[in-house]
């Protein structure tokens, strides 16, 4: 217990002494919060009605090669597996809608997302919108019992601990993609390759993409002619990416770390054709919504991962 | 106040799992144990070296000179820009590279069932290509590995 504490401590930098009335405002952020949890049951409810469309492609396309959680598919005419997993997610995201409070419910809500999911990806290739979903509907059945109407402190700092588990979660995927290609640059670097840190970086990855699936990107082209343009595009991707995790507890700069992100989803689409809408949902719910104490440049520039160390410094020189 | 304690031992530990199995799934064939995974999306940036890809000679009875490539095959191709197409048909070009004559003709017998409509003969191409010099058009010369013909619903 100590021990994360400490590395709690190490990951925050220099957390600002607490503000006078704090546990006032820890009770306005805890009904926040439990509002925002509601949202995210509701949005697995609009994940089962948006793919009404993909029905009748799940009941026409081939037979399925099963990911695990839909392992027992092998047994059973596919007719009867396709439509027991769709009714079976369709009933739990409505179930979750209504009884969001209710433990049993909430891991059934996980069963149904698993289900569908590893369905969706059971064609031969997996694909990656929907699996943050799945896995924070998996740290949500850890919510105590009550937290939706909860007066105890107990019982709203579990909540608190469950929600920031959920908003580590989302912050974490980002650290491991921008950790995969620092990783990866290196690599290429001893390879004598072009790697992330290069100008031609962004140019080359949009080129191949667009070239690999024939593509029509409105940026895209221009990215591949502008090389030195896109250049800092791809370093501060590299940056927001690797110290999101980071950025979970460091407040003040979480919602400009999200809208960073966002912007890069955004552009993403723009550059390369590639669309995760739902992270950019998860980001808004768990990042851009969740009431934050006021904060200011200053702090904000201290946070900062890497270069904060130097904005400390000047301002207690100044001081 | 126990029970806070031990939530947070559960969530940390939950965080420990996720990156053994993630890191664990790159072992795997998926390159990921569902739903843990790595992320490394992008890692690796493209640089000039082989690629693969298919074009179609013959679909039903229309037949294609010069060659029609898979990601323009609209009403051939079931997923004709899919990325997913991409990587598959780079699995295949591989296997064959590799010389893995079961493995190639698993793969061919999946890529007639999930991509394509219809009974189609095809040949799969090795390019060597730079990607911004190829965006900008400069034409790379192919090598056929293999033509196939496809005349029911597997090869």
């Amino acid at each position: 217990m100590i021990s994360l504490r400490k590395c709690r401590r190490f990951l925050s930098g220099s957390p600002p002494p607490p503000p006078p009335g704090l546990f006032r405002r820890f009770s306005g952020a805890f009904a926040n919060k439990v509002i925002l949890l509601r949202v995210f049951y509701i949005s697995v409810l609009l994940v089962a009605i948006s793919n009404f469309d993909a029905w009748s492609f799940h009941l026409a396309s081939p037979d399925l090669i099963p990911l695990w959680p839909v392992g027992w598919t092998a047994y059973f005419p596919k007719n009867v597996s396709v439509i027991s997993i769709l009714g079976f997610q369709l009933a739990t995201a409505l179930l979750g809608a209504f009884f969001f409070g209710s433990r049993t419910v909430r891991i059934l809500v996980f069963l149904g997302l698993l289900e569908y999911v590893a369905m969706r990806n059971s064609y031969g290739k997996i694909g990656h919108s929907y699996h943050l979903l799945v896995l924070l509907s998996f740290l949500l059945v850890f919510l105590p019992r009550g937290w939706n109407s909860a007066s105890r402190r107990l019982v709203q700092a579990k909540t608190a601990v469950v929600f920031n588990a959920c908003q580590f979660l989302i912050m974490m995927s980002y650290s491991l993609a921008g950790l995969g290609k620092v990783a990866m640059a290196f690599y290429q670097i001893s390879q004598g390759q072009i790697h992330a840190f290069h100008p031609q970086a962004l140019s080359l990855h949009v080129a191949q993409r667009l070239s690999e699936t024939n593509g029509q990107s409105p940026l895209g082209p221009w990215m591949i002619d502008h090389s030195l343009l896109a250049w800092p595009m791809m370093q501060a991707t590299l940056y927001l990416q690797l110290f999101a995790a980071v950025i979970v507890f460091r407040p003040s700069l979480q919602k400009f770390w999200a809208g960073g992100l966002i912007l890069f989803h955004v552009f993403s689409f723009l550059i390369l054709t590639i669309n995760f809408p739902f992270n950019c949902f998860l980001l808004g719910l768990f990042f851009l919504v969740e009431k934050q104490p006021p904060t200011s440049l200053r702090r904000m520039l201290a946070d900062l991962p890497l270069f904060g160390m130097v904005f400390r410094r000047m301002s207690q020189k100044s001081a | 106040m126990r029970s806070y304690c031990r939530l947070k031992i559960t969530l940390a530990g939950f965080f420990l799992a996720y990156l053994a199995l993630a890191l664990s799934g790159l072992l795997t064939q998926n390159k990921e144990i569902f739903p843990f995974y790595t992320w490394f999306l992008f890692a690796a940036v493209p640089n000039a070296g082989n690629h693969y890809e298919v074009v179609i000679l013959k679909n039903k009875d229309q037949s294609f000179t010069p060659p029609l490539p898979y990601a323009q095959a609209a009403n051939i191709a079931i997923f004709p820009q899919a990325i997913t197409a991409y990587q598959f048909i780079q699995k295949m070009g591989r296997s064959h590279d590799k010389g893995d004559s079961r493995e190639f003709a698993e793969l061919a017998r999946l890529f007639q069932r999930d991509f394509l409509i219809g009974p189609t003969t095809y040949q799969l191409l090795r390019i060597y290509y730079d990607p911004i010099e190829r965006w900008r058009g400069k034409e790379a010369v192919p090598v056929v590995l293999k033509t196939i013909e496809t005349t029911s619903a597997t090869p």
